[in-house]
């Protein structure tokens, strides 16, 4: 566990990594960050037994070898499993966890750590996912069926669903206000601290140098993008944002795609399926009502209409009025 | 041939409307019973009117509280839907373990409090990963 740092004054924050990425934890309460800690990592280690598919003895990956019967899973995997079919219905198909397979013919078969140096072979020809509406998910028994030939990959989803329940049930237990950020999926729960949850907005969620920033007081703040998670397939640069139309990358005309949202599944969801749908994201985010900031390849940036008016504030706060 | 008999009545038109010419020479007994079973005729026509009416609106009644029915389901909060592809036998889905995690999301909504602008930097930043 990495070393937290206790302020009397100020919310406290607490850095580690897991899930392949940066996990971060800010609590209004510096008393009691060991204990929301605690209980970080033990939401971590059920997210990532649920629903890795790279760790051998993962749910995901008995399910996914199983296709063709029905398998009975963990209630984690259950979970995630229907919060992605969730997402996929909301997002018209643009955001689809059947898109295992399709990954797995780009080289993403293994960690990135893994595939971040590049592996061998060719562009796949394109190849449609089977389609999130082929998973069968019954409640009672607790069953999920795959067709043959198909696998889930819950990435789109799964990260921000552990976001999601982290900082709720370190609230629930805790009762101090919480921000969870995994891997720059952002969730926030309970009464935030004086200023509020303020969350930078970078290309990469690593940065600390991020020029512009919002407030969220509840739900959830994802960005998705092509920057981070790259590598070379043969001669060919490929990204792990797969449309599903097409079982390739998408050829997305935005670098980066900020969406606040009721909860961090959704704003990741969002901003994911902005990255698939390209040009027409603009006008989908707007039709939601969400708050985006759109980074198109040439850096410019793109609002959506109830994204704040940064100019319009501080404007306000020169004059005093806000 | 008696064209005028008690049983034939005599259609003719005058001014462009039928008139119905009764046979001379009835007896009080016919008219009686001719009076008695235009009585019943239209009290049976009267009943079958009366018994449509109430047939329809029994009908309208009950769709009308169909729709109603679907129309407060759907309103109100905690009704069930299926989404395609999952059978859904239960209408609960089963406890979290933490008890407190957001399940079973199908739309995208934005936040319940708006986004704010704030200053830069922040403590933590969202971006790719």
């Amino acid at each position: 566990m990495g070393a937290a740092a206790i302020d009397e004054e100020r919310p406290c924050i607490y850095r580690t990594k897991a899930l392949g990425t940066i996990a971060e934890l800010l609590v209004t309460d510096p008393h009691v960050i060991v204990a929301a800690s605690t209980l970080l990592h033990e939401e971590l280690e059920r997210i990532d037994r649920a629903a890795s598919r790279f760790r051998p003895d993962s749910d995901i990956i008995r399910l996914n070898r199983s296709a063709g019967s029905e398998v009975t899973v963990s209630q984690d995997l259950l979970e995630a499993v229907q919060v992605a079919l969730g997402m996929a219905e909301a997002t018209q198909g643009a955001v689809d966890p059947t898109v295992g397979q399709a990954l797995c013919r780009l080289g993403y078969d293994r960690d990135f750590a893994d595939v971040a140096g590049g592996v061998r072979g060719r562009l796949p020809r394109s190849q449609p996912a089977p389609g999130w509406s082929v998973v069968g998910v019954n409640e009672r028994t607790r069953t999920v069926s795959l067709p043959a030939g198909v696998s889930l990959d819950l990435g789109a989803t799964a990260k921000a669903l552990a976001s999601d329940r982290a900082a709720a049930s370190i609230h629930a237990r805790l009762g101090c206000g919480v921000l969870v950020s995994l891997g720059g999926d952002v969730a926030v729960a309970g009464p935030p601290p004086p200023g509020g949850f303020s969350v930078g907005l970078a290309d990469a969620c690593t940065e600390r140098s991020a020029t512009e920033a919002v407030r969220i007081d509840s739900g959830g703040l994802a960005t998705s993008g092509i920057g981070v998670r790259q590598w070379t397939l043969g001669r060919h640069r490929v990204h792990h944002i797969v449309n599903p139309a097409t079982g390739l990358p998408a050829p997305t005309c935005w670098r980066t795609v900020a969406t606040t949202a009721a909860s961090c599944v959704q704003a990741n969801a969002a901003s994911t399926a902005s990255v698939v749908m390209g040009d027409a994201a603009l006008d989908w985010l707007n039709s939601h009502h969400l708050p985006a900031r759109l980074v198109a390849m040439d850096g410019t940036v793109h609002y959506t209409h109830a994204w704040p008016a940064q100019e319009v504030v501080r404007q306000a706060e020169v004059v005093g009025i806000r | 041939m008696n064209l005028l008999g008690p049983s034939n009545p005599v259609f003719m038109w005058l001014s462009g409307s039928p008139v119905t010419l009764h046979p001379m020479g009835q007896n009080a007994h016919a008219t009686s019973a001719h009076l008695v079973r235009n009585a019943r005729r239209r009290r049976d026509t009267a009943l079958e009117r009366l018994s449509t009416i109430t047939m329809a609106m029994g009908v309208g009644t009950i769709a009308a509280v169909g729709a109603l029915g679907v129309y407060v389901g759907k309103a109100l909060p905690g009704h069930h839907t299926t989404t395609p592809g999952v059978t859904s036998n239960s209408t609960a889905s089963g406890p979290s373990q933490s008890g407190t995690a957001p399940v079973s999301q199908s739309s995208i909504n934005p936040p319940s409090t708006p986004t704010q602008y704030a200053p830069a930097p922040a403590p933590i930043s969202s971006g790719s990963s």
